[in-house]
């Protein structure tokens, strides 16, 4: 197993402050040279979790071990949604977060959900409640490993990423929302950091369906006091489009500590999304996660 | 390090939060939609006064969910200034409960057709709806309506979303079962349902809607062209909320109140209408000020003005010859938005300006 140490040099696999220290030779399929290294050090699951289960031993790669994770995020979280006022809106969070991984050993499918809730306030101290579930699939294949367990992995993501805000103390009466369906590329890397199993990711998403609150609203026309409203109203006239009219960036680093006997994973996610229409909306979420078995 | 130093600006980036309020000049500009534009100078407006009003305006604390404020004078626009920039000239927004004011003036357009010529001819000659198992509601007439003073229980909160979000299949029907809180014409309570049975009356008797009514005969020849006005789920417009307006557009319904019914040498209105829902019918609460059909009277500025939620007015000072219009994001609540009594404390700057 290769150990892994802080670099202080500009490197590809430095953007995540992390590099294997063997890191070459690569064996096959295939080696990550040049502009392949930061896809797959910047690549991947999102929100990624991972522990090793008893099915890690299972696996030819023990970084990435397969079945069901759990755990909890604290976030920071900030919004901007022009279509009531640009103002930045920013407060703490608390989810939950599920996911499911299975596959052979070259190639893995993993789903998750986060499912976590903030409060917000404004500069004038107004405040601001905010749902945004998470939900993804992705679909990776190895595309480059080397000696030591250390693995890119390149693929594609389908994701369903809801932000529903009620800014409560400036506007009583409407729900604020960003829901998106979007596919891009993921990326991740994994390998190991101080002897322990670690993982970077990143998704972008290239396309997307977007939906937002009409303009205009009528007052209160949301369903405020029905939870399927929250549900079901962020999903109504969803408009395709592609990058950069939706911009995001889901990307996420995380290591496996282990702790008396129990492993669990400790991860950074970094959620950002930007789109326009019909006023400009921005979110900014930053997540510490802490989780059992794979959470993808 | 600089690896460190990334992952530090990481975690302490935020998302940019400009100023909310930018400010331009609020010289208003010809853009050929029917408003003769001036300068304050020329109407007689201090513009010293009006400056310490655009300074409050500007303000982030006192009105900082203002989005525009318009002053016409002697028939001029005087003032056009834009919180954000001036593409809000553009954008109608919802004017709230000042929609009630505009109901009003579409009801007295329809008296000036020949209905309605008693109003207190009793709702329930008018409606084919059921008025339920209590006889007292057989007393409700459309000066009640008017006033506020129907007695039908039905708060705001739950009006929106019983009516609009539940879209009953007789919305008229739904806000008759509702109870009574008290004898129609005994108290003021300020509600949405009122205004409601009477743009469903206005529509039984006429067979146009409000919404039409408003397109042909006031709209238009105020050169009103873009707006929105909702409807419930029966198509009957909606009376008391739901019209959307540009700011030029609501001082133009202001101008027309000011000028006793006339636009441009043309009258929309007659005068005595005008003059009966401009003055005193019942005393309002919530605020405590007089009340007129569907617009508050401000004795103390000698004005008369349309109110909306989050700080949407239409401000008529008569004795001023003013209008002022103040428009607001259309949802913010109380604590966010402008009430009376903050508005007021603008609308006193602009009035001292003119004298």
């Amino acid at each position: 197993m290769g150990r892994t140490r802080l670099r202080c040099r500009p490197a590809p696999s430095l953007a995540l402050g992390i590099e294997t220290r063997r890191s070459r030779p690569w064996s096959a399929p295939t080696r990550l040279r040049g502009a392949l290294v930061p896809l797959a050090l910047w690549g991947g699951l999102a929100p990624p979790s991972l522990a090793q289960t008893a099915s890690a031993g299972a696996d030819s790669d023990p970084t990435w071990t397969r079945g069901f994770g759990y755990g909890v995020t604290l976030s920071a979280v900030q919004s901007r949604d022009d279509l009531l006022a640009p103002l930045r809106w920013r407060g703490p969070g608390f989810g939950l977060k599920a996911s499911w991984d299975w596959g052979g050993n070259d190639r893995r499918h993993a789903v998750a959900l986060r499912m976590p809730i903030s409060i917000l306030s404004n500069r004038f101290g107004h405040r601001g409640y905010a749902f945004a579930p998470a939900l993804t699939y992705g679909f990776l294949t190895r595309v480059a490993r080397s000696q030591d367990t250390a693995a890119g992995w390149l693929g594609g993501r389908m994701r369903l990423d809801m932000f529903n805000a009620f800014y409560e103390s400036w506007d009583d009466e409407h729900l604020y929302w960003i829901t998106a369906y979007s596919l891009g590329p993921t990326g991740a890397w994994r390998g190991r950091f101080r002897g322990a199993p670690a993982w970077a990711t990143l998704d972008v998403p290239l396309l997307a369906a977007v939906a937002r609150p009409p303009e205009p609203r009528l007052n209160q026309i949301d369903r405020l006091t029905r939870l399927g409203g929250h549900l079901v109203d962020p999903q109504k006239d969803a408009r395709v489009v592609a990058f950069p009219d939706y911009a995001a960036v889901h990307a996420a680093v995380g290591v496996v500590l282990r702790v008396g006997g129990s492993s669990f994973s400790v991860s950074y996610i970094l959620d950002w999304s930007r789109y326009a229409l019909p006023a400009r909306v921005a979110l900014l979420s930053q997540s510490v996660s802490i989780s059992r078995g794979p959470a993808t | 390090m600089w690896v460190a130093a990334l992952f530090a600006a990481t975690l302490a980036a935020c998302l940019t939060e400009p100023q909310l309020k930018v400010r331009s000049p609020a010289t208003p500009t010809d853009v050929g939609d029917g408003w003769a534009v001036s300068t304050p100078e020329k109407e007689g407006l201090d513009g010293e006064g009006l400056d310490r009003a655009l300074d409050l305006f500007y303000s982030d604390t006192a009105f900082h969910n203002a989005v525009a404020l318009l002053v016409a004078r002697h028939g001029h626009l005087v003032l056009e200034a834009y919180a954000r920039d001036a593409s809000e000239r553009e954008r109608k927004r919802n004017i709230q409960s000042a929609t009630k004011s505009v109901t009003s003036l579409v009801f007295g357009i329809t008296r000036d057709r020949g209905y309605f010529g008693d109003l207190d001819q009793p709702l329930h000659e008018i409606l084919t709806q059921d008025f339920g198992s209590d006889p007292r509601k057989k007393d409700i007439t459309l000066r009640h309506l008017l006033t506020m003073t129907s007695g039908i229980a039905f708060d705001n909160d739950d009006f929106t979303v019983e009516l609009l979000v539940d879209r009953p299949g007789d919305p008229v029907a739904h806000i008759l079962d509702k109870p009574l809180y008290a004898e129609p014409g005994d108290s003021f309570y300020y509600r949405d349902a009122d205004p409601q049975l009477l743009s469903a009356a206005v529509t039984r008797v006429t067979g146009e809607t409000l919404e039409q009514i408003a397109r042909t005969d006031l709209f238009q020849p105020l050169g009103i062209t873009d707006f929105h006005w909702e409807a419930d789920g029966a198509g009957t417009t909606l009376g008391p909320i739901g019209l959307f307006l540009r700011p030029r557009d609501r001082v133009k319904v202001g101008q027309l109140v000011l000028s006793r019914g006339i636009w441009q040498g043309r009258r929309l209105v007659s005068e005595q209408w005008i003059e009966l829902s401009t003055s005193t019918q019942v005393m309002g609460h919530d605020p405590e000020a007089p009340y007129g059909f569907y617009w508050w009277i401000v004795p103390e500025l000698g004005a008369v003005t349309a109110m909306g939620h989050g700080g949407n007015y239409i401000f008529v000072a008569r004795e001023s010859d003013l209008v002022i219009v103040l428009e607001s994001l259309p949802h913010a609540n109380a604590d966010a938005g402008a009430p009376l009594d903050r508005f007021l404390g603008l609308a006193r700057l602009v009035v001292a300006a003119a004298r």
